[in-house]
């Protein structure tokens, strides 16, 4: 990997050991430099969480704005400056709770922008607490007795909403997730990518998942790959999450309509 | 000189006002008294080659105004109380940011949804101390249609020099009022500095102006930008001494130079025994009601306040004049008044004058106010 | 509030009678003529059919205060609208109600307002000109012909300034029907 992406005198970053964002961050690195992408014109945009401060690590313009707030500030940067290539990197709380009307938003109006979800299924920064992501009897600290409620399928809201492109990939299958990166940067539209990674300070932990080692190679067995799922029955694939590409379709084309002439 | 004259409503004087000061991006949510700003630039936007974009709520609002300013252009947002509240967080992230952002709130009357078509001046404070921490804006406050285009090219060129946000507070009646005004002569413009070398550039490294010149993102200059404290760099610190000079600067770039930024406007100060300090909407009356004291031979003066804030003890104290009694109209129960109380303590007689119901202090109740207190 | 050349004007009825754009023409015409001007209006609801209120003042000098507090002039198109925003007149308030969809008021008399004139405006408008657009335009007509607050020729272009060619004959006439409502009264001895 081009280490110039990197600021590297920021280093060492703040994350946890194990932590699955610096592998999410090192895939959309690799994206971004296997696109051939000018680093002047690329700028990221995060929210708040852990996986927030994976930017500032990176040599490229960034802006570490709010809680939620990422997609409408590179939706300003974007029509602000359409040349650039703007990335949202955020969290699944981020992106799904504080920030959800953002994001449907977004989609809706197909903003020409990229949210990378790192997906760790639970508020990493603030110490382990149930995000909208957070699977049904999962332990969190807000969800003492396992999670009542159930998850949001990102996959489905983004594309519901009008995403243009949706992917999901897991850091375990580092080639399909680049890939897929790669695919959402230079797609021309809204596009999303749900990352899953690991945080096995908490979620891993209260959910006795093993090592953070652990956690990644277990990808292998929860997930399945969509291509392979398609052949596989409901009961088949309970309990397992399918990664690969669910959207992607031609950008919206805005239609205008001369607006109608005012009446006296 | 009536060719020039055209009647322009006082929201869409904001508009004007800010495109003709070089705003070319506008992102807001409608809310009344405000939505005919947004309504303005929708239609007036692509014709200057600007952008508009109807966000989906006032959040969103403030933070895309903040990203197209980061990246370089001159932004507004019109919104009024129950948006106010919502835009807060943005309001701060904005002066940590350093972004330059111009925000209209029309004040209507509150709390909550209130009366959204009546009157009020009730966010004076919420202006100044709305969002969490220790931080500083720069409030105009208009008191006509001509006001508000010029004040609110005033808020844009203040907002890029010293890269901070600036907020016109106006009210339901001067959004909504018609008069006729003068745009035919070009504004001056302020841009804002910006590095000129790449070598050694630290995006929040100040000169003695204490204002940082951060790069527009997507020039090349690689800057990061962060709501946490941080340092010359830009990056994240949680060291006191840095988190200290920050906010010391956030304050001082603004307090070394009140006196560009800080307008009075006086009439008959000087020998007034009875003194009117008011804003907005309320100094119309105002004007009114001296205009008849004096014609009957008592010497009422005005102090209309054009910056709220920063907010100047001496300064205030210096355009008063030796008046005796003080009093303050507002359409609040008692926001300015707080303030000039600070400014006087027992010296003088500072007496509020309230009124909370949605409608405008007329010039008849000011002289009936005056009579009934035996002031 | 001693300043004789301040003119306050109050319309006021409901909502779809074009009372706030005829107070906009009226502003219009004043400032082409080198006046100052100040208009307002009710917002929300009640300016979106349901009773309105249009207010207007013009000064040969800097308007401070910018509403209605002593019209010269009040006109009521409706009932409703003479109820809700008909107080605040004084013995210097000239009141102009439409006969045609409202009685004259027991309450306005010589005592409290300078003269009440009932016209049948609305029905009038409908039987010459077979139109029911163009009531604010009449409505204008009648206050120049009450006031001649400007010439009738600045008027006519502000009315051009706002109406649609194919209507604007329709307007210019409506204009002045108001004048000869007025000019007949005045004919027929009764105090204007
Ligand atoms: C308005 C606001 N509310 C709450 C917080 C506290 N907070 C910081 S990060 C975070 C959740 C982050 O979770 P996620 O987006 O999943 O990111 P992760 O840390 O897991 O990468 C919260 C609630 C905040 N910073 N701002
Ligand atoms: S708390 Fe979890 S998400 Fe945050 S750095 Fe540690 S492991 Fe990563
Ligand atoms: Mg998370």
């Amino acid at each position: 990997m081009r280490l110039d992406l990197l600021r590297s005198e920021r280093l060492p970053n703040i994350w946890c050991p194990g932590c699955g964002n610096g592998i999410v961050l090192r895939a959309l690195l690799e994206a971004i430099d296997q696109l051939q992408l000018d680093p002047d014109n690329v700028v990221l945009v995060s929210g708040i969480g852990c996986s927030s401060r994976a930017p500032a690590y990176t040599a490229f313009d960034n802006v570490h704005s709010l809680h939620g707030r990422a997609i409408p500030v590179a939706t300003g940067i974007k029509l602000a400056n359409p040349d650039l290539t703007v990335i949202v990197v955020t969290g699944d709380g981020d992106s799904s709770a504080i920030g959800g009307n953002h994001l449907i938003h977004a989609a809706r109006r197909d903003v020409d922008i990229t949210v990378v979800v790192f997906n760790n299924y639970n508020y990493g920064m603030t110490g382990g607490q149930a995000s909208p992501l957070t699977p049904t009897s999962s332990i969190t600290t807000t969800t003492p007795n396992g999670m009542l409620d159930r998850p949001f399928d990102l996959v489905k809201l983004a594309a519901g909403a009008g995403a243009t492109y949706v992917a999901r990939s897991g850091i375990y299958f580092a080639k399909h997730l680049v890939d897929h990166l790669k695919k959402a940067i230079a797609h021309d539209g809204f596009s999303l990518v749900d990352a899953v990674a690991q945080c096995p300070t908490y979620f891993g932990r209260f959910n006795r998942k093993g090592s953070a080692g652990q956690m990644v190679t277990s990808q292998k067995d929860w997930m399945v790959l969509k291509s392979v799922a398609e052949k596989k029955t409901p009961e088949e694939l309970a309990g397992k999450v399918i990664i690969g590409e669910f959207v992607n379709i031609e950008r919206h084309a805005p239609v205008s309509a001369a607006a109608p002439k005012e009446q006296a | 000189m009536s060719e020039k004259m055209v009647l322009m409503q006082g929201n869409e004087a904001v508009a004007e006002g800010a495109i003709a000061a070089g705003v070319r991006f506008y992102a807001g949510y409608p809310i009344t008294p405000s939505s005919e700003v947004a309504e303005t630039m929708a239609k007036r936007m692509p014709e200057v080659g600007g952008t508009f974009i109807q966000m989906e709520d006032e959040i969103a609002s403030i933070m895309a105004i903040v990203g197209a300013s980061l990246a370089g252009k001159k932004v507004l947002t019109a919104t009024s109380g129950p948006g106010f509240s919502l835009m807060q967080e943005g309001l701060g992230y904005a002066c940590m940011v350093e972004a330059p952002i111009v925000i209209l709130d029309s004040m209507r009357y509150g709390p909550s949804t209130g009366m959204a078509t009546k009157v009020s001046q009730m966010d004076l404070m919420q202006t100044r101390w709305g969002t969490h921490g220790d931080h500083w804006v720069i409030v105009l406050s208009p008191s006509s249609v001509e006001e508000s285009y010029q004040l609110t090219i005033r808020a844009v060129n203040l907002a890029e020099k010293y890269r901070n946000p600036v907020i016109v507070l106006s009210d339901e009646t001067i959004s909504h009022l018609r008069e006729p005004i003068d745009i035919s002569i070009p504004p001056v413009l302020v841009e804002r500095r910006l590095p000129t070398a790449k070598a050694d550039y630290l995006p929040y490294r100040t000169d003695e102006s204490l204002v940082p010149t951060v790069a527009n993102v997507g020039t090349g200059f690689r800057t990061s930008c962060t709501g946490l404290v941080h340092g010359e760099s830009g990056f994240q610190t949680a060291n006191g001494h840095v988190a200290e000079a920050l906010v010391e600067r956030l304050r001082d770039k603004l307090f070394n130079n009140l006196d560009d930024i800080i307008q009075f406007e006086t009439d008959r100060v000087e020998d007034a025994d009875v003194l009117f300090m008011s804003f907005g909407i309320t100094a119309r009356g105002v004007s009114e009601a001296v205009e008849t004291l004096r014609s009957h031979g008592r010497k009422a003066g005005s102090l209309r306040f054009i910056t709220l804030f920063p907010f100047d003890d001496d300064r205030v104290r210096k355009a008063a004049g030796n008046a005796r009694t003080i009093v303050v109209p507002e359409l609040n129960s008692g926001q300015l008044v707080l303030l000039v109380k600070r400014v006087f303590g027992d010296s003088r007689k500072v007496v509020p004058m309230n009124k909370i119901n949605g409608d405008l202090i007329s010039p008849q109740e000011i002289l009936n106010f005056l009579r009934e207190e035996n002031l | 509030m001693g300043n004789d050349s301040r003119f306050e004007l109050r319309m006021t009825g409901s909502g779809g009678q074009g009372l706030i754009l005829g107070s906009i023409i009226l502003a219009e015409a004043a400032i082409m003529e080198g006046k100052t001007v100040t208009q307002s209006q009710v917002y929300g609801a009640e300016a979106r059919g349901g009773t309105t209120k249009a207010e207007l003042v013009i000064s040969d000098k800097h308007i401070a205060y910018p509403k209605v507090t002593d019209p010269d002039l009040l006109a009521a198109m409706t009932n409703e609208g003479l109820k809700q925003y008909g107080g605040g007149i004084s013995r210097k308030t000239r009141v102009v109600i439409d006969s045609s969809v409202m009685s004259a008021p027991d309450s306005l008399d010589e005592e409290n307002c300078r003269g009440l004139l009932a016209l049948p405006i609305r029905s009038t408008l409908i039987s010459r000109l077979e139109s029911e657009l163009g009531l604010n335009i009449v409505l204008l007509g009648i206050i120049e012909g009450l006031t001649a607050i400007v010439d009738v020729e600045t008027l006519r272009k502000a009315i051009a300034m706002h109406v649609k060619k194919q209507f604007l004959d329709l307007n210019m006439k409506a204009l002045d029907l108001g004048m000869e409502m007025v000019e007949a009264q005045a004919r027929a001895g009764i105090r204007i």
